[in-house]
């Protein structure tokens, strides 16, 4: 459906994205994830023909698009990072705007905009102007407005930035309802936890480049981390340390504020082992718990930083 | 297009600041202009003029009653002093008459100052001379008509005095100057309008950059709206200054109407190239559209009554090139001067704006890359 081929982008001798490849096959939510100013937000603009890009190509729906391509861009529908609303305009007035943009005929657009106004549970704020929202509510509209006049491809551009929790959830589970109505999606978005959610497949996005590209489970397995095991409150000297890295399967250490956090290769029985350590040289102990690799762990691994720096 | 028209006009009409700035604020300073200079019915400075009748011919005869005649209209235009050539150079070195009228074959004017008043005596005598020149050419072309003629002469002789002889209320300049202040604040419009349209500029305009629709229609839409809804906005104000205020308009209104139609055109896509300056902060793009307005108007007597005169007899480019001090001299050149051959080339000047304006802005807006967002 989406076929980004050796995109390149330069501001000057900065390069924005650099030979970036991605395709999206019908009915997936494809994640976009990388820090801030990894390239995203250009790719996405790029993908929309709003930006000159220096080299590559860009298929959607099987052809190249540009700014004049109006049959494309009838099936695409955007949820931009800002809220793209008229103030002025009240919730159904700019639905019905936006709606206007692909839909000529009037009854068909009354029936869209309710429709949208359903799926966004915005029935009880129709009358209200966009000030009178709150941050949740103002980002439902914001995609009410993008999926309107039911697109085939949804681009959504870090869609619950500065979202409450409970909105942020409610958003989430509306792609999902989006995406099993037919809709394919693009998705991206900084937050690991929200791209590991909803995300049937992910391109981890640095410095204008991918850098890995598969559905969760796959990036997962692209690492050598397969559980990390935190404990909290616990003293532990020099030799001690040495000796719980030791341990079979730990291959990296780190203690600090009299947290420690090992880091282990897959593999049964890893937290058993370091309990019995501690046991054995009666260390005492506060929290201790276990995790799976994220998705956070893929790019530190990949990247050698945190997703969120 | 109906329903970007719709939508278009319903964003500008709620808007504060385009409310504000472009309908509600030239209402205001007019009251304000008002209350604090009294009705255009304050008396009127009668123009003090002297003559010096140079030969006996014909035409110096016909000139000195064409200016008597002028004279006895109710409107106390000018006052004329028959002098000799000394004495009314005396005077008008002196200050005492504003200026000097030769009658001879070929009458001339001598002015010390161009202003108001120095225009309105070369208005006269154009219009003296352009009579006589007519009556002059029916005579040798076909002196049949020449009787005919003399009666439409005397006739229009009569009506250019009329219209000529408006009262030169010093006042009434500073509501002119209004006018022209708001045809150039409909940029606060036009502004508004182009804002939503970049999407390198605003968020709006990003999602409508990608939409289904073309950019050159929603340009279209744009600018028929707050054309429109600027000219709506410049007809309540003149009937307010007319019908309200009492501020004598009078001049041929389908001319006034065509000086605002092509100053307003002027305003609203100065408003529309101010924001397509993307690299600029609104706040400051703002302050670009409140300073020109206002130094425009500034520069064309809206402050300052005898600004304008004082930039004609320095730098004379400034006033041809001012939006706001065509305005004004296209709304003179047919309430005070009775110069159709002014007004058409003030109209002309202002055309030619609209359209160097509207094209820029129109090349800039409809780009359909851009290098960044």
């Amino acid at each position: 459906m989406v076929k980004v081929e050796n995109l390149v982008k330069r501001y000057g001798n900065f390069v924005a994205l650099d030979h970036l490849s991605l395709k999206i096959d019908e009915g997936e939510v494809y994640g976009l994830l990388g820090p801030n100013g990894s390239g995203k937000t250009t790719a996405i603009n790029c993908m929309l023909s709003l930006l000159k890009y220096d080299k590559g190509n860009i298929e959607i729906f099987g052809e190249k698009i540009t700014p004049g391509s109006y049959n494309i861009k009838r099936q695409i529908g955007i949820v931009p990072q800002n809220v793209a609303v008229f103030e002025e305009l009240s919730v159904i007035e700019n639905i019905d705007y936006f709606c206007g943009l692909y839909i000529k005929n009037k009854s068909e657009r009354k029936k869209m905009n309710n429709e949208a106004v359903e799926f966004t549970g915005l029935g009880k704020y129709t009358k209200m102007k966009p000030k009178q929202l709150s941050g949740g509510l103002l980002r439902r509209l914001n995609i009410a407005c993008g999926i309107v006049h039911r697109p085939k491809l949804v681009i959504m551009d870090e869609p619950t930035v500065a979202v409450d929790p409970q909105s942020r959830n409610k958003i989430l589970e509306g792609i999902q309802e989006l995406n099993r109505n037919g809709s394919t999606i693009i998705y991206t978005s900084h937050y690991m936890e929200e791209v590991e959610q909803i995300c049937t497949r992910i391109a981890i996005i640095d410095g204008g480049r991918r850098i890995a590209e598969g559905t969760k489970e796959e990036l997962k397995s692209m690492i050598k981390t397969g559980e990390t095991i935190t404990i909290e409150n616990t003293f532990i000297n020099e030799k001690q340390l040495s000796e719980i890295h030791a341990i079979q399967n730990v291959f990296e250490v780190q203690y600090e504020n009299n947290i420690l956090v090992l880091r282990c290769s897959s593999a049964k029985h890893n937290l058993i082992r370091l309990m019995n350590y501690l046991q054995d040289n009666d260390i005492s102990f506060g929290r201790v718990f276990s995790e799976l690799p994220t998705l956070n762990d893929v790019f530190l691994e990949i990247t050698g930083k945190k997703l969120r720096d | 297009m109906l329903h970007l028209i719709k939508y278009c006009l319903l964003t500008i009409l709620r808007q504060k600041y385009t409310v504000f700035w472009s309908m509600l604020f030239p209402i205001l300073l007019g009251t304000l202009f008002y209350a604090s200079f009294g009705s255009s019915d304050t008396k009127i400075e009668t123009i003090d003029v002297a003559v010096v009748e140079k030969d006996n011919s014909e035409m110096s005869q016909n000139f000195i009653s064409f200016l008597e005649m002028i004279e006895d209209d109710d409107s106390e235009l000018i006052s004329i002093q028959k002098l000799s050539e000394e004495e009314a150079n005396k005077k008008l070195k002196g200050l005492e008459i504003t200026g000097l009228f030769y009658a001879c074959k070929e009458p001339e004017l001598v002015v010390t100052s161009n202003n108001v008043s120095s225009s309105v005596l070369k208005s006269l005598l154009d219009t003296f001379t352009r009579q006589a020149q007519m009556y002059k050419d029916i005579a040798i072309e076909k002196p049949q008509k020449l009787q005919e003629a003399a009666q439409y002469a005397y006739l229009e002789f009569a009506s250019e005095t009329t219209l000529a002889g408006k009262k030169v209320d010093g006042m009434v300049q500073y509501f002119y100057s209004l006018i022209g202040m708001a045809c150039m604040f409909g940029s606060f419009i036009g502004y508004f309008v182009s804002v939503q349209l970049q999407a390198n500029v605003s968020s709006v305009g990003l999602r409508r950059a990608v939409a289904a629709t073309s950019k050159l229609k929603q340009f279209i839409a744009g600018t028929i709206t707050s054309v429109f809804v600027h000219y709506i906005s410049l007809a309540v104000l003149l009937l307010y200054l007319q019908y309200v205020l009492k501020i004598d308009l009078s001049g041929n209104i389908f001319k006034l109407i065509g000086i605002c139609l092509t100053g307003g055109f002027i305003g609203v896509s100065i408003g529309m190239f101010t924001g397509t300056l993307s690299r600029m902060p609104e706040g400051f793009r703002i302050g670009i559209l409140v300073a020109s307005g206002l130094l425009s108007s500034f520069l064309s007597g809206l402050m300052v009554g005898g600004i304008k005169g004082l930039i004609e007899e320095n730098f004379p480019l400034l006033n041809r090139i001012n939006p706001s001090s065509v305005i004004t001299d296209a709304i003179y050149s047919i309430t005070i001067y009775d110069d159709p051959g002014r007004y058409t080339l003030n109209i002309i000047i202002l055309i030619i704006m609209s359209l160097i304006t509207g094209a820029v802005t129109f090349i800039i807006t409809r780009r359909d890359y851009y290098d960044s967002i």
